[in-house]
């Protein structure tokens, strides 16, 4: 098998059950923006070398509505890949392996609870004036 | 009579195209069924491996509307359709996905039945036993669910991680690992676990649990797979402190 072949089938969904295949290709997929968005936290971190008041202006930037719309999409990824995470340890202990359709819906619901109260947190502090 | 229309991918790696068939249907038509009819009346020269005809042999698996089915024990009817051309059911079949694809609708079992031999499944014993090996109801419900797969190989074609790691031990070979394993005759765990418990056996199994969706057996690999990684860890933690690769006391 071919690189261009293992790449396309790494990203191809073999099942075709949300709660198999289909969240098994999204944990990876939202595993590597979460790495990318690590790199994009550095490189706003080092923003310091350059000074307090560089690093001030930065922030002004990234607390302004757009920055903060992309900043609760990411919570939304980091919430689906965080729940479905917790649901795959506990499977990879052989717990709720048979109630595998279950164990991900409630995890997705609390994933998605956790997601809608932090977005409103967020949104109230900083697209709202708060 | 109803009819329905099979898109085949036919051909061989090289060169392939999808073909398709109209089908006679009646009630309870199998997929299997709609193939011989293929081979018989419209084109001699359709590929295919069957032999059973009744979800035992394990030969006739394939996919189904991109699903690995046992095609056998598949009913036309309960087949949802991948489309509709001239308002007649279209469905898709192609070669098991994840194998050596030879031509038409069969692959290659050989590194499916290599994988399967190198985790031992049979039952190792220290010394020949004398007599029978006797084993209680609640021993051989541990394991008996095991025992009913049929090495169709459905569930690799399932799996994402053999779809796109060719090393990877697979499904079917680590469920009858564990197969074994949980078989109290057995006394040959360590040498099963020192053969899983590698990069390329249960620690790659990420638990999309499709091959558990597609076992037409139920025979559910997946929890299968989890119940031998904690097996493993066990193991590995042997292992690290009696500093023997055998991992035996």
């Amino acid at each position: 098998m071919g690189i261009k072949e293992a790449f396309k089938n790494w990203l191809s969904i073999k099942g075709r059950h949300i709660h198999g295949g289909i969240a098994y290709l999204f944990h990876r997929l939202t595993g590597l923006i979460i790495l990318l968005y690590l790199y994009v936290h550095f490189g706003a971190l080092s923003q310091l070398l350059n000074g307090g008041a560089s690093y001030k202006n930065f922030l002004t930037t990234v607390e302004s509505p757009p920055f903060v719309a992309l900043d609760i999409l990411l919570f939304f990824v980091i919430f689906y890949h965080g729940a479905n995470g917790i649901r795959l340890v506990f499977n990879e202990f052989g717990i709720g392996t048979k109630k595998n359709m279950l164990f991900f819906w409630v995890m997705m619901a609390l994933g998605l609870i956790g997601w809608i109260l932090l977005t409103y947190i967020v949104a109230t502090r900083f697209i709202g004036g708060g | 009579m109803d009819k329905v229309i099979f898109k085949i991918k036919r051909g061989t790696p090289e060169e392939w195209q999808y073909v398709e068939y109209e089908v006679p249907v009646e009630k309870g038509t199998t997929i299997l069924d709609g193939l011989y009819y293929i081979r018989d009346n419209i084109d001699h020269t359709l590929s295919f491996r069957a032999s059973c005809r009744m979800e035992v042999c394990g030969s006739c698996a394939m996919m189904v509307n991109n699903f690995p089915r046992t095609t056998c024990s598949t009913q036309i009817e309960n087949v949802k359709p991948d489309g509709t051309k001239n308002g007649i059911k279209v469905i898709k079949l192609e070669p098991l996905s994840g194998y050596p694809w030879i031509r038409d609708l069969v692959v290659d079992f050989d590194d499916f039945f290599k994988k399967h031999e190198s985790v031992k499944p049979y039952i190792i014993r220290k010394e020949t036993p004398e007599g029978q090996l006797l084993q209680s109801p609640e021993q051989l419900a541990k394991f008996k669910q095991l025992t009913l797969c049929i090495k169709c190989g459905a569930c690799v074609a399932a799996c994402p991680i053999s779809n796109s790691d060719p090393l990877y031990l697979g499904p079917a070979a680590l469920a009858a690992a564990y197969r074994f394993n949980a078989d109290s005759r057995d006394e040959g765990k360590n040498k099963r676990l020192a053969v899983v418990s590698d990069p390329e056996g249960c620690w790659r199994c990420h638990f999309s649990a499709e091959c558990s969706e597609a076992c037409p057996k139920d025979v559910d690999p997946a929890s299968a797979i989890q119940k031998l990684k904690v097996q493993a860890a066990v193991f590995e933690f042997k292992r690290i402190f009696t500093g023997r690769k055998d991992g035996e006391k």
